[in-house]
């Protein structure tokens, strides 16, 4: 078994005041794969946006997604969007933390970036279950990444690791 | 001749001796082999697979040389018998779609993901992600789990789903193959990743 890790965290955060935006800079070019484990609640109900590399123009985000909300199963997309990856697309909790997985493939490769987001909204009587595939169509390397609430924030308490995947 | 002699006094009752302990970075997830594709390729064979692990990994980025995107087909340890089932959900961006094998005595091979195909463009590759448990088990059959999607921004239909795949079969996984469906090829740059996790 080789003696390297393959998985690591990169950085983490837990906030300690409600903020709009969780910013991982400088991320290094070491990994082929990123992955994001968010959990947290927000007091305003919106979504939140994946946005890479502070790019906010030009339409370069798109998305596709399933979800189940308890009683439909839903699916739509999202086509050269500026902001973001639209990501917890159904209302959070303030008190009830959800839960998203973020899977970036091959972030420094030269390719468009696409992304796998699977997440948890359950608040015992409401709530959804989501998957989405996003796209960020630039063949830059990923650099920065910014989980950004979209007209809300996210509360204290929230928390956010990055971790790189050789 | 001059005596030299060093003499420490200090006592310590460890090995240490007031040094800090080093902890190795240990790490629950272990690369055992990735392939980057520099030609288009039919199968894609992981083989000699070490029962080390409690679960498999497959990551996958990938594009194939069918016009529209393709699936991906997976057989277990070279095994082409009917021993195949697959369920599935997935969103186009407008419907959902349930889907599963017709056969109840199983199929011969099993798509588990999707790839793009030329209606994407040649920037954008699907990916997946593929979880097998207890993959080492000489007792239990194997059930595989993949979450895949591929998004062009509309350039052609999209994807998002889940796939369950059933391997009924007891022996250990030694071996996966993946191949890309109607006879078309893995694109060169795809990129398959197997990772094994204690």
């Amino acid at each position: 078994m080789p003696d390297v890790s393959t998985e690591t965290a990169i950085a983490t955060t837990t906030l300690g005041s409600a903020t709009s935006t969780i910013t991982f800079n400088s991320i290094p070019s070491t990994y082929v794969d990123l992955r994001i484990v968010v959990t947290g609640t927000s007091t305003s109900a919106s979504s939140f946006q994946l946005r890479f590399n502070g790019v906010s123009t030009g339409g370069l985000y798109s998305s596709t997604y399933m979800y189940g909300n308890g009683s439909s199963a839903l699916s739509s997309q999202r086509t050269s969007r500026n902001g973001g990856i639209d990501f917890f697309e159904g209302t959070l909790s303030a008190t009830i933390p959800a839960v998203s997985i973020i899977d970036i493939f091959s972030y420094g490769g030269s390719k468009y970036k696409t992304c796998l987001i699977n997440g948890s909204l359950d608040q015992n009587s409401s709530g959804q279950t989501e998957q989405i595939v996003g796209l960020w169509s630039s063949t830059s390397a990923i650099t920065t990444i910014a989980l950004i609430g979209n007209g809300t924030t996210w509360d204290t308490g929230t928390t956010a690791t990055l971790y790189g995947l050789l | 001749m001059a005596i030299k002699s060093i003499k420490n006094k200090t006592r310590s009752g460890s090995l240490l001796m007031g040094n800090a302990a080093y902890i190795p970075d240990y790490s629950a997830t272990w690369l055992i082999q990735r392939t980057t594709l520099t030609t288009n390729t039919t199968t894609i064979t992981f083989s000699s697979i070490p029962s080390t692990y409690s679960s498999l990994q497959l990551r996958i980025l990938s594009g194939s040389t069918r016009a529209a995107s393709a699936n991906i087909n997976i057989q277990v340890n070279s095994d082409t018998t009917s021993v195949y089932r697959l369920h599935e959900l997935y969103g186009s961006g407008t419907t959902v779609t349930a889907a599963g094998s017709a056969s109840a005595g199983g199929v011969t091979t099993a798509s588990i993901a999707r790839s793009t195909g030329g209606d994407s463009g040649s920037n954008i590759f699907g990916v997946s992600i593929i979880d097998i448990h207890d993959y080492a088990s000489s007792t239990k059959t194997k059930v595989m789990r993949s979450f895949f999607g591929i998004n062009n921004n509309a350039l052609s239909t999209e994807y998002v789903g889940l796939r369950s795949v059933l391997y009924n079969g007891t022996s250990p996984i030694t071996s996966l193959t993946l191949s890309s469906a109607s006879s078309t090829n893995f694109l060169s740059g795809s990129t398959f990743a197997l990772y094994g996790m204690l």
